[in-house]
């Protein structure tokens, strides 16, 4: 099974209309997270806090150490003092107000979507002190997936739930599952841009198997297995089809002069101007 | 165009950032202490970042001139380039620039008062009948983004009285408006980079047609102004002979031979580290694909395709051109 792109939610109310819209299955229960997942997606419910957030990330990172390539959204609930509630917004900085550091998400595609500097506090911000969102994961989300995937395919998503005017106090569960649910086809556009560049990515990298023909033949070593593979690929590329059976591979004695008469061949490619 | 502009707090009261935030209205304005935070940082990805590149606005603290990599210059004593830019705003297949960084995002250096009073100084280094040669296009395109940057009416403004110091402003673009609307400099070169209109069409995707780029010429010269050609890097195809001669049949009918300060001719290369990075970015590109040959850690056509492909160009541009005002691009690479 393959997944494309995780989802970290910190709060079940949060994660539930994500699990419900997309069709997620429980895949499984930690004592600290659960783990739901239908490909393309897998989502964990990491609890509150930088420190819950960044165990859970890590946790998804080495439970499918072997994907190559992988997207991460992060999206939850957010304070902020102006913008009004239900606003979703992207993260374009991320604070991490007890240490200071910060990390600069890379821009999305689309003009349309708002986004906001989030400072991530570790107890409840009532001040709204800048014009910013103030959440409780991104800086523990935001350098954990980073640091296993591309920094172009980490996004951090927040949905105003209180501001000046709308006290935290008003937060029900029901309330941040309306928030959520109302973003989903955001979301879900945030989801597809994840995907596409993941598969952009995933076709840059080359089959790592030779074709079985050429191991039956012949015993290359792993030297000549890495030229082999790039030389293929230049073979199918530019338009030779060179395979173990090809005429001009029939006489080859060995993985040295397979490899000289395919360069060989690639050398035709450069016609006298 | 930027739906991203960041800008480092240390510029943030320079007199141009304000008039480059204004032409970009919708963009988000996002603060940072230095654009190295977010410019060519680890694991990030120059092709996932082409789609949304953003503008960052900074100041270049040191090396704002820095000597020529080999085979740059068009008969200067002594070269120079500086960049007030990096990045380029085109999307050339076989542009270094994807290889030496990671990320797309533009760099503008907003502190030109700074790069002048170097070139100043590495100008006054030198006897003032030598020329002293200033290339502006090697690490971004010069006039790509003039509009924005209004970088050239700075310069030729601080180099025009500066009579054995040269200035020569590289590009692919045709935004030469601010160039039309002063009187003409002699010793400022724009020096127009170009292949045949079908390479350019395969390879430099976001650049101004060919035709587009003779008429900017044209102009140009109609308004007095020195131009250059650099047929630099020159592109292999099967049909080499044919797309060439037919591109210097429409630039040299074009345009005046009188205004025409030099030609350079080149062949395509990178440096071998640059070539590897590239080839993992386009690893179905046929361009790419093709069985380069590598020769003291550069990457480039097979020598005796490389040679034919420049002498025969030397060959054809001399049927117009006289000798002393074609230059060949060096081989090798600096990385």
């Amino acid at each position: 099974m393959s997944f494309s792109v995780n989802i970290v939610a910190a709060l079940h109310s949060e994660a539930k209309p994500l699990i419900e819209q997309f069709g997620l299955d429980l895949r499984h229960e930690h004592s600290e997270f659960s783990v739901y997942a239908k490909a393309p997606i897998r989502l964990i419910r990491s609890g509150i806090g930088k420190q819950s957030v960044t165990g859970a990330t890590e946790y998804l990172v080495k439970s499918d150490k072997n994907s190559p390539c992988q997207g991460w959204l992060n999206i939850g609930i957010a304070g902020h003092r102006l913008l009004e509630v239900g606003t979703g917004v992207l993260a374009n900085k991320i604070i991490d107000q007890a240490t200071g550091r910060t990390w600069y998400p890379s821009p999305f595609c689309s003009s349309e979507w708002k986004s906001s500097q989030v400072i991530t506090v570790d107890e409840v911000e009532l001040h709204y002190a800048e014009d910013a969102c103030y959440d409780m994961e991104a800086a523990g989300f935001f350098p954990t997936a980073c640091r296993s995937s591309l920094a172009d395919l980490v996004l951090c998503y927040k949905i105003v739930s209180d501001n000046k005017n709308s006290s935290v106090q008003n937060i029900t569960r029901s309330f941040v599952n309306q928030l959520v649910s109302s973003q989903l086809t955001n979301i879900q556009v945030l989801i597809d841009e994840l995907d596409k560049r993941v598969k952009t990515v995933l076709d840059r990298i080359p089959p790592q198997d030779l074709p079985e023909s050429f191991f039956n033949k012949w015993r290359f070593t792993v030297t000549q297995q890495l030229m082999m593979r790039r030389l293929l690929n230049q073979c199918s590329i530019l338009g030779y089809e060179i395979t173990a059976e090809s005429e001009s591979m029939v006489h080859c004695q060995n993985s040295r002069a397979v490899i000289h008469t395919i360069q060989k061949t690639l050398d035709s490619h450069w016609k006298p101007i | 165009m930027y739906r991203t502009i960041y800008v480092e707090h240390d510029v943030q009261h320079n007199r141009r950032v304000s008039p480059v935030l204004q032409k970009f209205p919708l963009a988000e304005v996002v603060y940072c202490d230095r654009y190295t935070e977010i410019f060519n940082r680890k694991s990030q990805d120059f092709r996932l970042q082409k789609n949304s590149s953003a503008l960052i606005l900074a100041r270049k603290h040191q090396g704002h001139v820095q000597s020529i990599p080999p085979g740059y210059g068009v008969g200067g004593t002594h070269n120079y380039y500086f960049s007030i830019m990096l990045n380029c705003v085109f999307d050339c297949r076989y542009c270094f620039l994807q290889g030496m960084y990671r990320s797309a995002h533009h760099v503008l250096f907003v502190n030109y008062e700074d790069f002048q009073q170097a070139i100043d100084e590495v100008a006054s280094d030198h006897e003032p009948t030598k020329q002293v040669w200033f290339f502006s296009g090697y690490d971004c395109d010069s006039l790509a983004l003039e509009p924005v940057a209004e970088f050239a009416g700075y310069f030729i403004d601080a180099l025009q009285t500066k009579k054995n110091v040269w200035l020569e402003l590289r590009t692919k673009s045709t935004q030469i408006r601010s160039l039309l609307e002063r009187e003409p400099v002699a010793n400022v070169v724009t020096a127009f980079s170009i292949t045949p209109e079908i390479i350019s069409n395969e390879l430099e995707h976001g650049v101004p047609s060919v035709s587009k780029r003779i008429s900017a010429m044209q102009n140009l010269q109609e308004a007095g102004w020195n131009v250059g050609l650099r047929f630099d890097p020159l592109i292999y195809s099967a049909e080499f002979k044919d797309q060439y001669s037919e591109l210097f049949r429409s630039i040299f009918s074009g345009i005046s031979l009188d205004l025409l300060h030099s030609v350079s001719i080149g062949v395509f290369r990178l440096p071998t580290v640059f070539y590897k990075r590239m080839e993992r970015l386009y690893r179905n590109d046929p361009f790419m694909a093709q069985p380069f040959d590598t020769h003291n850690g550069v990457v480039s056509y097979p020598r005796r395709i490389e040679d034919a492909m420049k002498t025969w160009c030397f060959e054809e541009v001399n049927k117009y051109v006289h000798e002393d005002r074609i230059f060949f691009a060096s081989s090798e690479c600096s990385d």
